[in-house]
């Protein structure tokens, strides 16, 4: 008998060690994954470089100077003094052997030159950015009579440069493979959605907690908010495409979606949790407190405002930084209101990618990124666990603060 | 004054029996209260008798008696004392027990007043003169219903036999009157010794303060039940 | 703040209350008097409608959804129920203590000054004086005057309680109701606020809920005996406590019955 019980005691124990190592196992191997992949990719260059991957012409009339190497650098480069720009051989993905800026001196003029291939509105060329890992397949230097090509590599492109007065056009591709537009844009969904959101969230459970308690109509809005928390975004997502996408368009002339119609569409989203953790932390603050407010002649008004409020900011403030979670992680609902275009200089009232949907967008068609998936996730990831971490923080201060006895 | 028993709340009659130990040692205190003056009636009338009879030895042994009634006063204020600091009495129950600290003290001078006649008695050698007899017989009958009165008024909470004791006062007050006229007069006429006629009023003096300790008692009892001492509201 | 009322008109008149939660009848046709600077004391076993009986002066009852009160409370010949009476202004005259301390989270200094900063008051050096002569009415200043921006939380339950009628005295109220105030304090405690209520007496009108007899006894001037929804018996503290007219606050007072 006894054998038995311990017998059946000893098996379930190991199966619930089993499943429980798996899970961890199967997480560990995910976060390993993403980690191992991506780690390469989190560098300042992504973070605050452009998207695109552009390709174009480059001139300058001008440029010619003195640039003397303030600090040393790798010995591979091939330094211009007369342009400041230093080059070196290299690889592009395919294997193809091509020359790269390696360094470009902080004076040289080399650092923003015309683009060749766009006129804008006044007849001017605009500049573009050069920068470090630009690759140069070729180059016409004074009005096409110097010419030089990748396969001369950076010595003899040095070489011919050193004899250039002026730049006719340099063929250039500028790596893109950054986020900072997406950065830019996630930040401006949060703001706009918390903008609206919480004013309107926080005032509606005041309402129905504060001061309209006890009407059948409170109750019905109580459980209304309860269930809207379980839809899945993805609706909302429809409804932001179907309500909000063409309501901008008629009204601020937007052109399909913006990141308005994608803030709007959170805050419908967020609006149900923000209710519901204000709620909770309006809940838990104990009755005594509003009827001791009541007894020193204090209005309803002032019972909220300087009584109940102040102390239910930590809880309103959890949600709040729940919601923040749900934006940074919000795709399918996103790429419904917003689109799913990869902006580079972000307008509110343009299309533009949240983090989220900027994995969606390089992980689908042909050459999925997987790197930069991976960066990108690693980015997330890291922001949602320091907003936990943040939580955890203030749930402690909010029970030291609030223990009554 | 009576107390109003008006339509009470709906449900108001369960009536717990919660402080026991309160109940319990009023109870007790009382039963010593009446005891103690039982015992003094007791002495008196053995003193009477002693008297009566002019007995040396029965007037010598009610001397004895006395010690009883005084460990009895000391012990019944000893508890009297301890219900007042472990129960604090409010009310009827506070009335009760300041009350019992006043009578015990008259009870305690009738025991005196019992052993002062006692001691009278064994300075009369001789038997009583007959007429000073037959008053003091009628004063003794007096006293003793009207202190048995006494007790029972306190036993059984009776405000209107308390009330007659008092009453019965003045009867004792003009036997006493009547008792004196007659010894002054035989005193005068030279019909009795003039020492047994002054020992002789003296016992009927005693015999006449004993009916007074006995209407303060009545006095006390009466302020237990109503709070009003003779006609002063003490509260 | 002295009192320069009619000394023999009541501060409170009170006739034929009922009141009902939903249909059940809490109070039944009760009719009584409160007279200025003196301790009223409402005792009764549990459950007997003292603490309801209470509220009904400041209208606290007013939260409770199902609360229905008739009858006239007049308070200075106003009829508190009335329709255009302001409950604000009336709470800020007639205050509460609780019987559970309830101190907001927040500094000494700004608890006590709650109530003042609510009717408006800004100006810092008339705060201060408010605060100050708060605490000094109530006991507390020599124990906090040195943390006076300390959070109300980390004092002693007997402090919190002394602070809580600190912040209802630095309203100026008339009069100052006291649900059980010292019920959840230990007897050190309990002593210094009956004291303090003694001393109060002078300033303020006061009436006191209290489940222990003898705290009645020491320090009201009228007492009333609750039972059931009905008042039983009032009238001064001493008659009550030597010779009470019913008997069951007689059987209640002795112990006889709970």
């Amino acid at each position: 008998m006894k054998n038995n019980r311990k017998l059946r005691d000893n098996v379930s124990k190991t199966l619930v060690y089993s499943l429980g190592s798996v899970g961890l196992i199967i997480l560990g191997m995910i976060i390993f994954y993403v980690v191992s992949t991506g780690l390469n990719l989190v560098r300042w260059e992504t973070i605050i470089g452009d998207s695109r991957t552009i390709s174009t012409d480059v001139y300058l009339d001008e440029g010619v100077g003195s640039y003397i190497l303030i600090e040393t650098i790798d010995e591979n480069i091939v330094y211009s003094e007369i342009w400041g720009i230093g080059l070196v051989d290299s690889t592009n993905k395919a294997g193809y052997p091509i020359v790269e800026i390696a360094y470009i001196h902080p004076e040289s003029k080399l650092i923003q030159p015309f683009d060749r291939n766009v006129v804008d509105e006044e007849g001017n060329h605009p500049q573009v950015d050069l920068k470090v890992g630009t690759a140069i397949e070729k180059a016409l230097f004074n009005n096409n009579t110097i010419i030089a090509l990748a396969r001369e590599q950076a010595s003899g492109m040095i070489a011919k440069l050193n004899q250039a007065t002026s730049i006719t056009s340099m063929s250039v591709q500028i790596v893109g493979g950054g986020i900072r537009g997406s950065i830019i844009a996630t930040l401006y969904t949060i703001v706009f959605t918390l903008i609206l959101a919480i004013p309107i969230g926080v005032s509606t459970a005041i309402y129905f907690n504060e001061i309209a308690t006890y009407s059948w109509f409170s109750r019905a809005i109580k459980n209304m908010v309860d269930m809207l928390t379980g839809v899945p975004s993805i609706v909302y997502g429809m409804l932001g495409a179907a309500i909000f996408v063409p309501l901008l368009n008629n009204t601020i002339q937007t052109q399909g979606g913006s990141i308005l119609s994608g803030a709007l569409t959170m805050v419908v989203i967020l609006l149900p949790t923000i209710i519901k953790s204000t709620e909770e932390a309006l809940k838990i603050i104990p009755n005594e407190l509003r009827q001791g407010s009541l007894a020193l002649g204090a209005n309803q008004t002032q019972t909220i405002f300087k009584v109940v409020l102040p102390n239910a900011t930590p809880g309103i403030l959890t949600g709040v930084l729940l919601g923040i979670g749900r934006i940074m992680g919000e795709s399918a609902a996103l790429i419904f209101a917003v689109g799913a275009a990869i902006s580079d200089r972000v307008i509110l009232s343009e299309r533009a990618t949240t983090l989220a949907v900027h994995i969606w967008v390089i992980m689908g068609g042909d050459s999925p990124n997987f790197e930069l998936a991976a960066a990108i996730a690693i980015i997330i990831l890291s922001v949602v666990f320091v907003i936990n971490l943040i939580i955890k923080i203030i749930a402690k201060r909010l029970q030291k603060n609030m223990n009554w006895s | 004054m009576k107390k109003q028993n008006n339509t009470l709340p709906e449900g108001s009659d369960r009536i717990m029996q919660v402080r026991k130990t309160l109940v319990l040692s009023m109870q007790a205190l009382k039963k010593e209260v009446v005891d103690m003056a039982e015992l003094t009636l007791v002495n008196i009338k053995q003193a009477f008798h002693a008297f009566q009879h002019a007995s040396q030895e029965e007037a010598k042994a009610t001397l004895k008696l006395d010690d009883a009634v005084d460990a009895a006063e000391e012990s019944i204020a000893k508890h009297a004392l301890q219900v007042i600091w472990r129960e604090q009495p409010v009310a009827s129950d506070l009335r009760l027990v300041t009350g019992i600290l006043k009578m015990i003290t008259d009870i305690e001078r009738i025991g005196d007043h019992a052993c002062d006649v006692a001691y009278m008695t064994t300075n009369i050698k001789t038997k009583p003169n007959e007429h000073v007899l037959l008053l003091a017989t009628k004063l003794m009958n007096n006293l003793e219903s009207m202190y048995n009165m006494t007790i029972q008024a306190l036993e059984l909470n009776n405000e209107a036999l308390a009330q007659k004791v008092i009453e019965e006062d003045e009867n004792i007050n003009l036997v006493y009157k009547e008792a004196l006229a007659k010894i002054t007069d035989m005193l005068k006429k030279d019909q009795i010794e003039p020492e047994e006629a002054v020992y002789s009023l003296m016992i009927l003096k005693y015999l006449e303060k004993i009916g007074d300790h006995a209407t303060n008692i009545a006095e006390w009892i009466i302020f237990t039940l109503t709070g009003i001492h003779k006609k002063t509201e003490l509260y | 703040m002295n009192q320069e009322h009619n000394m023999k008109k009541p501060v409170f008149t009170l006739k034929n209350i009922d009141l009902f939660y939903g249909d059940f009848q809490a109070i039944k046709n009760i009719s009584m008097n409160i007279n200025y600077n003196e301790v009223t004391a409402f005792i009764g076993p549990s459950g007997c409608g003292k603490s309801t009986f209470i509220r009904i002066l400041n209208r606290m009852n007013d939260l409770i959804q199902t609360c229905k009160v008739s009858g006239e409370v007049l308070y200075e010949d106003k009829n508190v129920y009335d329709k255009n009476f302001d409950v604000i202004e009336l709470r800020s005259k007639v205050g509460m203590v609780f019987q559970k301390p309830n101190p907001f989270p927040m500094s000494i200094y700004d608890n006590i000054a709650y109530g003042p900063r609510c009717q408006g008051i800004k100006d810092k050096v008339v705060l201060d004086g408010i605060v100050e002569t708060a605490l000094k009415k109530a006991a507390l200043w020599d124990e906090v005057s040195d943390r006076l921006k300390k959070s109300a939380m980390s004092l002693s339950g007997g402090q919190q309680q002394r602070l809580c009628i600190a912040r209802t005295i630095a309203m100026e109220p008339e009069v100052i109701l006291m649900d059980e105030p010292t019920s959840a304090l230990d007897p050190i405690a309990t002593q210094k606020i009956e004291d303090l209520i003694i001393e109060l007496k002078q300033d303020f009108t006061i009436v006191i809920v209290t489940h222990n007899m003898q705290q009645a006894a020491r320090i009201s001037d009228k007492t009333a005996f609750f039972l059931l929804g009905e008042l039983i018996e009032m009238d001064d503290t001493n008659k009550i406590f030597n010779h009470p007219k019913h008997e069951k606050t007689e059987q209640y007072i002795t112990g006889r019955f709970g």
